[in-house]
């Protein structure tokens, strides 16, 4: 008898368009941080109106065309000379830059500025109309346009070549309107409301020479010295010393530290220690100690190691402890110092970590530190006042309006446990757990950390954070649900859907939630399999976009016998996502099941053709061709699927009742059929009767009589043990018939 | 079997950018230099994003074949602006020289007139022309490349497909200029795959504008305007990248550099002054204009010299007493300081619940006689801005900040958001807005410019009604321009006594060229699609029919290729009377060479 293999079902792929674009996001900010680039070195743009609402490109031959990163504009007649200059705001160096209008010969301006007595006094939203010769001229005052620009309030209008100027109307915000007389062409005007009369503006009398001169950007050095506006604690870091003992890193009682990255073939090091050594008497003096963090030996192609930089740091006399870092340490200090600036590359060297007494950042170096520097960083260290702190850290004099932010700490706690260093990252944020917003942010460590052990398959200690999590903090929907998830892959599915009901509480439109308990509850008894349904409905309402839970649903309403609509959401799910396998094959295997070979038959060529490489789905369409009558079809694709796989168990036995029992003699072959028969009985350890079966009656058509009656003698016991009452009657009766045959 | 967790996953499908190449990893040179150590994990994130993003791996043929395009059209760039290199060895690797057919590459016989003043003209190429094709290649590319001194050159592909026969075509802009002449092309490109040449060449569009007095319309006299003032040596001659390195993330160090400026007289000296907006704890400038037309910062002398990141600033009398005061969008308040009448400022309020402020106008939109302010919020929470948004959906999000209407009483500003109607679309990532009495009724209405989907117009109900409502209503008016809106301008384009509408987008060569693509989003409905390859297009222009509603003329109107467009505003620069366009650009320079 022929039996079809088991399916196995397998999660799809979201293919959401808002994850992926989010996904792309993540991916983006990463490069930008990184140092890349993003539409960057375009050149400004200048659009030439050339009349009837078309623009001409003229951005070069304007002279606006600059590379920089360019961000507000603004026009201003700087100055006075009937011409609109502008000023703009860039990203890049320079911050600002200012643009000079040269001037178009022959052609005439005027220029109003308007003062509001019943209206606001700036006139902002007035409209001013201008007629000259025929022309329409309007504008309107604004405060505030383009981007983060605001430009001059005297409102600006070329007039071309014919100074003529017929009529000037002013449409006050929230008043009437008033026409101006007065104005002439080639002079600035006040209007005021209700004068009716505009009044002559003469510009200073001055000389606005502003030769062209070419500037330097000053050198942009990578030192840097960075005074935090707050201590900041960090997590424990520990280094080794010359033996390789680990060796934490901690100031000694009451005094601060300095820690030094360096190696010994690192020129800036070397300049750093031999400032360090002309200073040395001070540095005694001085309220901290060093600490040299060596990383000899630790780059690519670096032979150099410890010992080495030892001498050589000995060498400058400088009273300075000794210490190597290994690779973790140097990532762990530049996640320390990317909460402070932007450093998302590895260290460079020297860098430097000042540290009070009690281990809390104070300042970070990039390159050699400047000892005057350092030692008023150090100075700072009496500071206790957050206050005062914070306005000592203050690069520049200004005025710093509000409060002033605190580290996040929680990010730095997570990005340790990201980064692999749990211990450190766990350590440090329950010591910290007061530094977090809310008992939620704290409890989020602990999700994390769940996290990263599910995903290394270590379900048993994750499940121990996630249940750490939701005891600070039970109101976490995601947590719930990557429990749950933890406890199915566990195979503990009551407890996944405890779990899974919680997190739908919680939030009710976490849509695999729904999926996922409604795939558990549909393989149950029909009252499970009822609100499986219902889950699975629910889920693809939320994102019908989600293949999987058509998948899912379809298999669903398959074993609740409702077939039209199992096949409507495979369809859908073969839509959403169509390479993916395990649908294909139920898609396929609902048609053949509803007596439609031929649809059948296209859908498993169709799976094939994407998964060459499956003896199952080229077995299947060996079953339909068998439905289909059409032995032959069916042999060729069933040696097919043994061709991929000899050891497939499916192919060996349908191959074998073919040609054991096959009238064509073109297709009959019972030795060979034996042959696979016991092959397939071998690999089942003669513990299936279907095979058996086929054993028993290839060995007969094969003249092996005596043979098919043991095998037969063999099936029909376990036939009965499995309950297949009806099978072991006809195996019975098929004995029987073997038995009068004779020998 | 159950779903995966619900994290950011690793793996990615399709490619919207690639890498195009890598800076040299540094090396010690002096003394000062840095050392660096080079490790594995140093490489490995940018390794990973250049496998994940070539588009080879992913099956986009056309992609794949467009990168090489832009190859050839890079050797093609790099011939063209050194005509000593125009030679036909060179060239044939290119274009198929014996076979190549090509009109004359710079048409000048056939050009027509459009526009002309004493400064500078321009000349179109009549859509009806047919231009002959030209066999001999060489000479075309050479007198191209020979009408220009030391021209910038730009290919912009925003058009593949491939055709049968192992063909492809592409659409590119060709952009070509020098100080005194500027073409701008439309080159429509068939190729063999197989050799990545050129067979043949079609003009599309041809543009060119010629100078033809003196020197550029505008010259850079940043150098001069700052006279001895330190500033620009000391703070603005550092851009953001410098700043990054050095000021502390929870001061708000933004790496964005979205500082902008106000012009106005705060001393009444009648000579406008400039202030402008600085990253965090960089001081804010007050650019006191000085009778030479040089700077004096005075921001510190003032009382304005604010170390906050500040973002948007404005410049005008808020208490109607005759001078002009000053307000500053920063990530936790909006900041309002008065002048005292002798260009000193006090701060008279703070205002926190108007915090992650970008644009700022002002506008009296109850018609009392006073300035009313309005704050153009992006993000949800201001810590956020530090990286690009994550909007959701996407294409017409709507989980971004609320923008906030300031309603002004004596110098008093309170939260009128809510109680004139201005709540409704209000979750969308507005960086700028604009004031106007779109409709002409009386009353001011606004226009706001939103990230990653639709903009707002609020129409003011005050003179209709009598109360000071506001109605959302964009799409009606025709200007709901679904896009990356950064920067909105009104202006009387087209010189017909009517207000028109420019916005500031963002135009993506890859993004037009995917986002047509057949497999791009091809499960998504066709609605979505149509945004999509919206939101790549460039800036747009609504000339008004004059009934208060706008028809977009954006695709004709030659001005919608801004690049990745911010401030964009209209300026009457050479004084015809026509106002032109102004659209600054660039979104990052990053340290490395590399572009996204």
């Amino acid at each position: 008898m022929s039996i079809t293999p088991d399916k196995a079902p397998e999660s799809l792929l979201a293919s959401d368009p808002n994850a992926l674009f989010l996904r792309r996001t993540d991916e983006i900010n990463e490069l930008l941080d990184s140092g890349a680039s993003l539409s960057g070195h375009e050149r400004n743009c200048f659009f030439l109106n050339t009349g009837k609402g078309r623009f001409a490109t003229a951005s070069a031959t304007s002279g606006f065309d600059f590379y920089d990163d360019a961000r507000a504009v603004a026009r201003s007649d700087w100055d006075h000379d009937g011409d609109i200059d502008l000023w703009f705001a860039n990203r890049t160096a320079p911050r600002l830059r200012f643009l000079r209008n040269n001037g178009t010969p022959g052609a005439h301006f005027i220029a109003v500025r308007l003062r509001g007595t019943t209206s606001n006094r700036d006139g902002i939203g007035a409209r001013v109309m201008i007629k000259a010769g025929g022309h329409t001229l309007l504008r309107s005052l604004r405060a505030g346009e383009g981007f983060l620009g605001q430009s001059s309030k005297w409102l600006h209008f070329g007039l071309g070549v014919s100074p003529r100027l017929d009529s000037l109307v002013v449409h006050w915000p929230g008043g009437k309107s008033e026409s101006f007389s007065g104005v002439t062409a080639d002079g600035w005007f006040t209007l005021a409301q209700e004068k009716g009369q505009a009044e002559r503006w003469q510009p200073p009398k001055r000389e606005v020479v502003l030769p062209l001169r070419p500037f330097a950007l000053p050198d942009s050095s990578e030192q840097a010295t960075v005074r935090l506006c707050a201590r900041m604690p960090v997590p424990e870091l520990t280094a080794f010393d010359a033996a390789g003992n680990p060796n934490p890193i901690a100031p000694a009682a009451g005094r601060g530290l300095f820690v030094s990255l360096w190696a010994s073939w690192c020129p800036a090091c070397i300049s750093e220690f031999t400032e360090f050594a002309a200073h040395k008497t001070k540095l005694e003096q001085a309220n901290f100690d060093l600490l040299a963090l060596c990383v000899n030996g630790l780059g690519e192609g670096d032979e150099t190691n410890f010992g080495q930089a030892e001498s050589r740091l000995r060498k400058f006399g400088v009273k300075v402890a000794h210490r190597r870092a290994d690779a973790s340490l140097l990532e762990q200090l530049r996640i320390i110092a990317n909460r402070v600036i932007a450093q998302n590359e590895p260290l460079p060297l020297p860098s430097g970590f000042l540290l009070d007494p009690d281990g809390n950042l104070v300042a970070f170096y990039r390159g050699p530190a400047p000892v005057e520097r350092l030692l008023e960083d150090a100075a700072s260290l009496r500071l206790k006042d957050s206050a005062a702190i914070f306005r000592a850290a203050l690069p520049y004099p200004g005025t710093w309006i509000g409060e002033s932010r605190r580290h996040p700490l929680d990010r730095l706690a997570n990005e340790f446990i990201d980064a692999d260093f749990t211990g450190a990252g766990l350590a440090f944020a329950r010591k910290n757990r007061q530094a977090f917003a809310s008992p939620a942010r704290f409890a989020e460590i602990f999700y994390r950390v769940g996290n990263r052990h599910a995903a290394a398959n270590d379900l048993e200690t994750a499940i121990k954070y996630y249940r750490e999590a939701l005891e600070i903090h039970d109101g976490s929907p995601i947590t719930h649900f990557n429990l749950a998830l933890a406890f199915e892959r566990q195979g503990k599915v009551d407890d996944a859907l405890v779990e899974y009901q919680r997190a739908i509480a919680l939030d009710p439109t976490i849509t695999v939630a729904h999926l996922n308990r409604g795939a558990i509850l549909a393989r149950g008894d029909a009252t499970q399999l009822k609100a499986g349904i219902e889950s699975l409905q629910k889920a693809v309402r939320l994102n019908p976009n989600l293949g999987a839970s058509h998948y899912h649903l379809g298999m669903a309403l398959e074993r609740a016998q409702q077939f039209p609509q199992a096949l409507q959401h495979y369809r859908t799910a073969a839509l959403l996502a169509p390479d993916h396998y395990g649908n294909a094959m139920q898609l396929a295997h609902l048609l053949e099941r509803g007596g439609r070979f031929e649809d059948a038959l296209a859908e498993y060529r169709k799976i094939r053709q994407v998964y060459p490489d499956s003896a199952q789905a080229t077995f299947q369409t060996g079953l339909v061709f068998e439905k289909l009558k059409r032995p032959a079809d069916a042999v060729t694709d069933y040696r097919a699927s043994l061709d991929l796989d000899p050891d497939f168990v499916p192919a060996l036995n349908n191959l074998a009742w073919l040609l054991a029992t096959s009238k064509d003699p073109k297709v009959a072959a019972p030795p060979e059929a034996v042959g696979l028969a016991m092959r397939a009985a071998n690999l089942t350890e003669f513990k299936r009767a279907p095979i058996l079966d086929t054993l028993a009656t290839a060995q007969f058509a094969a003249g092996q009589k005596e043979s098919a009656r043991t095998t037969l003698s063999q099936a029909i016991p376990i036939a009965r043990a499995a309950g297949q009452a009806a099978f072991a009657t006809e195996l019975e009766a098929k004995l029987r018939n073997y038995q009068a045959a004779g020998p | 079997m159950p779903f995966p967790c619900l994290e950011r996953p690793a793996t990615t499908l399709g490619a919207l950018f690639w890498l195009i190449g890598f800076a040299a990893s540094h090396t010690v040179v002096a003394e000062t230099d840095l050392g660096r150590i080079e490790t594995e994990k140093s490489h490995a994130v940018t390794a990973r994003h250049k496998e994940k993003l070539d588009p080879a791996k992913d099956g986009w043929d056309s992609e794949a074949f467009a990168d090489q395009a832009q190859e050839q059209l890079g050797k093609l760039k790099a011939l063209l602006s050194d005509p000593d290199q125009m030679k036909r060895s060179a060239l044939s690797e290119i274009v198929d020289l014996d076979n190549v057919s090509l009109p004359p590459l710079r048409p000048a016989t056939q050009l027509a007139e459009v526009y002309r003043t004493s400064g500078l003209r321009v000349r179109r190429l009549p859509p009806s022309v047919t231009q002959a094709p030209n066999k001999d290649a060489l000479k075309e590319f050479r007198n191209l490349a020979g009408a220009f001194e030391r021209p910038q050159l730009k290919f912009k592909l925003f058009k593949v497909a491939l055709l049968p026969g192992g063909k492809a075509e592409t659409r590119q802009f060709f952009a070509i200029s020098d100080a005194a002449l500027e073409d701008n092309a439309t080159w429509k490109i068939t190729w063999d795959i197989a050799q990545t040449k050129i067979e043949k060449i079609e003009i599309e569009e041809f543009e060119e504008v010629t100078r033809l007095v003196g020197g550029t319309l505008l010259n850079d006299a940043t150098g001069a305007v700052f006279g001895n003032d330190p500033s620009l040596r000391d703070h603005l001659g550092h851009g953001i990248n410098y700043w990054q390195g050095r000021i502390e993330k929870i001061l708000s160090m933004h790496y964005f550099g979205h500082n902008g400026i106000a012009v106005g007289d705060v001393n009444g000296d009648g000579l406008d002054d400039l202030y402008a907006c600085q990253a965090a704890a960089v001081p804010n400038k007050l650019l006191v204009q000085q009778p030479d037309g040089t700077v004096v910062d005075l921001a510190a002398a003032s009382g304005v010299d604010v170390l906050n990141a500040s973002r948007g600033a404005l410049l005008a009398d808020l208490d109607n007493d005759g001078d002009q005061d000053l307000a500053i969008t920063t990530p936790y308040s909006t900041l309002v300081f008065a002048n005292d009448g002798n260009g000193k400022f006090a701060l008279a309020q703070q205002i926190t619940f108007a915090s992650g402020g970008y644009s700022l106008t002002a506008a009296d939109y109850d018609n009392d006689g006073d300035l009313d302010l309005y704050v153009c919020v992006y993000y949800r929470k201001p810590g956020d801005a530090r990286a690009l948004a994550y909007p959701i959906p996407y294409h017409d999000a709507n989980n971004g900040g609320q923008n906030v209407l300031l309603r002004n009483d004596k110098m008093v500003f309170t939260d009128a958001t809510e109680a004139t109607g201005m709540n409704a679309e209000n979750h969308r990532f507005s960086f700028a807005a604009s004031w106007e009495d779109v409709d002409a009724d009386g009353d001011q209405d606004l226009y706001v410019a939103n990230d990653y989907g639709r903009n707002n117009l609020y129409r003011n109900l005050l003179v209709e009604t009598g109360a000071p409502q506001f109605a959302s209503d964009a799409a009606a008016a025709g200007i709901e321009d679904t896009s990356f809106g950064m920067s909105v301008c009104w202006g009387d384009a087209d010189g017909d006594g009517r207000v028109d509408l420019y916005t500031g987008n963002m135009f993506s060569g890859a993004g037009n060229r995917i986002a047509f693509q057949d497999r791009f989003q091809q499960h998504a409905p066709g609605e979505i699609k149509a945004k999509l390859q919206r939101t790549a297009r460039g800036n747009s222009l609504f000339l008004n029919n004059g009934d208060a509603t706008f028809r977009d003329v954006t695709m004709t109107s030659g001005a919608r290729q801004g690049r990745w467009a911010w401030g964009s505003i209209f300026a009457d620069i050479n004084n015809d009377g026509l106002k032109d366009l102004v659209v600054g650009n660039g979104f990052v320079t990053g340290k490395r060479e590399d572009d996204l």
